[in-house]
């Protein structure tokens, strides 16, 4: 029986799939974060969301 | 989910030893109050849960199960304290044996014991509102509006979803502040760049105009164009290594040092003010105090709760939610504190910035004291740094201000005593250096270019780092809240529909308008609700207790059915069922028949007629009960399985009881008769105070049974219904028959009326009488055993069109051509 959070959470990952600034592997790592029924952590989504990226130019 | 076939109650609370057999269907239990219906409503709670509410919450402190759960006189004994639960799982067709001990109440035993068998009974533990009592309906009614979001949250278990938004909302905070960080950052590397250069603005074109004038002047290649691998000191350590001093440079870099120095005495003036006047407050207000180093203290505790163990205290919760519910209550009470708090950590924070960006200069003086500086310049400004860095880092709680109030007080820079002086004699000591070569001077200048360059790169790929996570950190945490405002949004209307609906259906007689609004705002719901159509008020403003009670029994349904959908199979309404007026009691069988037809209640109630009722409109079966007479300590609930009132005269009569068998039918026909009158459409003659008695009704019911076959037959003639005929004839052959056979509808009258004849009697002659009622009665219920309800007509209005039974087993027209 779906809850009223898997629900939540389900239309919550695909509107974020068509965000421009959420990526895919961003998404499954939040996915698999929600679903291991750890107790949520700022420290580990901050760590789902800083993802190394290209390097600037000056 | 799950079903109870069978409970089975041992020495555990006022009952020592009782069964009874639901069989997975609805089931009632009547009794008076104090007779251990309850009891029976804790077990089943127990069984399931491990827990008793009623020995939990307000005024229980003190109480427990493992103490106050076994029966009083085995309070020494839990072990003996026991329920076994016979379960049916639907969605598994399986049944189990699920056994639970007051000595081990943590844990259960089943067989079989199998997974989907104990997910199931899992599932059910986790909701609690299963099992409703009467004091707790009236919590999502007549409550303040941000309890009552409270408390559908939690029936709902949406606290989780106000969990992950606040953990969203600390990422997105934190990813901000990162960000913001990173900027301050690459705008001290930019300065400190931009100076070395000499240049206005750090344009690609004003950034290689100076290295390329240096380049040239040691014959190095023109650089041509700026990209993000170009070495602006390409070539110069071919020669060996690389002076890092620059002349020109540092004195650009002491002098700017120099100009902050001059604005010591008002950097960050007022937002010290402010710190010291809060301070002040706290320390005038140790109440104050208290609250927000309490409020820090739960802060911390409610981030780290994750389980039942209270992280500040060590007491252990019945469960997470209510633990974290009482430490946001605690938060929520300290409202001026927060105010204060917020404020003092904001101007703390600005303080902080000016500290960092003041020790990224000093930190560009240091080599230089360190090599030229006046003797003890380099300790002085290491001193310094220390000071500024460590001060930077250490201003984010209200206990860090507060510590460090005398450097506020003092001057919070803490410039050294001799910074001036030995500044100005650095700046001496570098201008006094011979010029450097043109060759020297253009080398260094192009090696602390590219130290620099480099150190604007790292802070800039921090800083677009920052700004992505950030961003993303934005995206998630408003992904998330939409997402959960719309679909609360949703459901908070779908509940609204379907509250106004059920409570339309038991009051479709007077309030067949009604209409609800449930609207969320802030952590708060407003429930209002229309009066009479003269516009939508608080549900306490206008409507009676009685109809308030049947408000919060129909939010519950409706919250139900969003929360569980067809997983919606069981629940015990302790009592509840006394919220709906004598007026309303049909419509509300029926709305639970038709509404939730697969669905178990275990229903409890002290009003006997209530529980026959429910039997007589098909809510319960005809023999699905059981009633408690009353109690003692020694033997707990003294009860019989509820049967057929015939067979309970029957069995009045075996013992020769007359007067108990005449109340009994008495009592019996008086129902009867009242609920046929009403079913039929009988006339009775009118009573103003609608005190109808026996002889009102009884002989009313008999003359419309008349007229309604008569009308049936004529019908059935009219439409050339031959099966009708057939059916109409036999049930006035039956009519005739039982009437005659007593001398008729007088006879019967008479002797109902003045029923204490009865109680004179033989047994012999009182069975006569009861079989006269019952063969009377008889033709007013459908024979098939599995329907047994009342013959009815419909419309309840205006000419009756349809005489029927529930089964529709009888069905005949009364619309003549």
């Amino acid at each position: 029986m779906a809850t009223i959070q898997s629900e939540i959470l389900d239309s919550f990952y695909t509107q974020l799939s068509t965000s421009e600034t959420v990526d895919v592997a961003m998404i499954d790592g939040l996915r698999k974060l929600f679903e291991s029924g750890d107790k949520l952590k700022a420290d580990d989504i901050i760590a789902i969301l800083t993802k190394k990226h290209e390097e600037g130019t000056l | 989910m799950i079903q109870i076939e069978a409970v089975h109650i041992r020495e555990f609370r006022g009952i020592r030893d009782l069964e009874i057999k639901p069989g997975c269907k609805s089931f009632v239990i009547s009794g008076p109050n104090g007779s251990g219906k309850s009891g029976v409503v804790d077990a089943i709670e127990f069984a399931l849960t491990g827990e008793i509410s009623r020995l939990t919450g307000k005024g229980t402190v003190g109480l427990t199960v493992q103490r106050h759960g076994p029966h009083v006189d085995r309070r020494d004994d839990p072990a003996e304290a026991e329920v076994a639960l016979t379960l049916y799982i639907p969605e598994a067709n399986k049944r189990a044996v699920l056994t639970r001990n007051v000595k081990t109440a943590k844990n259960f035993t089943l067989n079989p014991d199998e997974p989907q068998i104990r997910a199931a009974i899992e599932e059910t533990a986790q909701h609690p509102e299963l099992i409703l009592s009467r004091r707790e309906i009236i919590k999502y009614i007549i409550v303040e509006a941000g309890e009552r979001s409270k408390e559908i949250q939690a029936l709902l278990k949406l606290e989780e979803i106000g969990d992950i938004r606040s953990v969203l909302g600390t990422v997105k905070n934190r990813l901000s502040a990162a960000f913001t960080s990173a900027e301050k950052d690459v705008n001290n590397a930019n300065d400190a760049l931009r100076r070395h250069l000499d240049v206005k603005a750090l344009s690609g074109a004003e950034i290689l105009a100076a290295v390329n004038v240096r380049r040239k002047i040691l014959g190095l290649a023109e650089i041509k164009e700026l990209k993000a691998d170009t070495s602006l000191n390409a070539g110069v350590l071919e020669g060996g290594s690389p002076q890092a001093f620059n002349k020109q440079s540092a004195l650009r870099d002491l002098a700017a040092l120099q100009d902050v120095q001059a604005e010591f005495a008002t950097l960050g003036e007022k937002q010290v003010a402010a710190i010291l006047k809060d301070l002040t407050i706290l320390e005038e207000d140790p109440k104050l105090l208290d609250t927000i180093t309490r409020r820090s203290f739960v802060e911390r505790g409610l981030a780290l709760v994750d389980g039942t163990l209270c992280p500040l205290c060590d007491k252990d919760w019945e469960d997470e939610e209510h633990l974290k519910q009482h430490l946001r209550a605690k938060l929520a009470k300290s409202q001026e504190a927060e105010k204060l708090q917020k404020r003092l950590l904001g101007n703390a924070a600005d303080i902080a910035d000016h500290a960092g960006s003041i020790s990224v200069l000093v930190s560009t003086i240091q080599p230089l004291a360190k090599t030229d500086g006046p003797e003890g310049f380099i300790g002085v400004l290491s001193r310094w740094f220390e000071h500024l860095t460590t001060l930077a880092k250490s201003l984010s709680t209200v206990e860090q201000v507060l510590g460090k109030k005398d450097q506020f007080a003092a001057g919070w820079i803490a410039a050294p005593a001799e910074l001036k002086t030995q500044l100005e004699q650095l700046t001496e000591i570098i201008k006094s250096k011979p010029d450097q070569s043109a060759s020297v001077a253009a080398q260094t200048f192009l090696t602390l270019a590219e130290d620099r360059l480099i150190g604007c790169r790292r802070a800039l790929r921090v800083k677009k780092h920052a700004a992505t996570a950030e961003e993303a950190g934005k995206a998630v945490y408003k992904t998330y809240c939409d997402v959960a405002e719309e679909y609360l949004g949703a459901l908070y209307a779908a509940v609204e529909d379907d509250f106004s609906t059920y409570y339309r259906e038991i009051n479709a007689d007077d309030e067949g308008g009604f209409k609800a609004k449930l609207e969320p705002t802030e952590g708060k719901l407003d429930l209002a609700v229309d009066f009479y159509g003269r516009g939508m008020f608080p549900p306490g403003a206008y409507h009676s207790e009685g109809h308030q009670d049947g408000m919060g029994v129909c939010l519950y349904f409706a919250l139900m059915k969003r929360l569980l959908g067809e997983g919606f199979r069981f629940a015990v309404l302790d009592d509840v069922v006394m919220s709906v007026d004598q007026a309303h009691r049909k419509q509300f069988c029926k709305l639970l028949k038709m509404r939730f037809p697969d669905t178990q209640f275990i229903i409890t109630t002290h009003d006997k007629v209530w529980a026959k009722q429910m039997q007589m409109e098909g809510l319960v079966e005809a023999k699905a009960g059981v009633a408690f007479y009353s109690w003692s300590i020694q033997t707990g609930p003294i009860f019989e399985e509820i049967t057929e009132v015939w067979d309970q005269i029957d069995a009045d009569l075996a013992k020769n009881d007359v007067p108990t068998a005449a109340s009994r039918l008495r009592r019996h026909l008086e129902y009867s008769a009242a609920e046929l009158a009403d079913q039929l459409g009988a006339k009775p003659t009118f009573r103003a105070d609608f005190s109808y008695d026996l002889g009102d009704l009884l002989p009313a019911v008999i003359g419309r049974q008349g007229e309604l076959l008569k009308l049936a037959a004529k019908a059935a003639n009219d439409w050339k219904d031959e099966g009708a005929k057939l059916k109409v004839e036999a049930m006035k052959t039956a009519r005739a028959e039982v009437l005659a056979a007593y001398g008729g509808e007088g006879w019967v009258m008479n002797k109902a009326i003045h029923y204490n004849d009865w109680a004179d009697f033989s047994t012999a002659e009182f069975k006569a009488v009861v079989s006269a009622f019952k063969d009377l009665l008889l033709q007013f219920r459908c024979p098939k055993p599995e329907c047994d309800s009342w013959l009815y007509i419909t419309p309840r209005k205006g000419d009756p069109e349809v005489l029927r039974c529930r089964c529709m087993g009888l069905n005949l027209n009364l619309k003549p051509k």
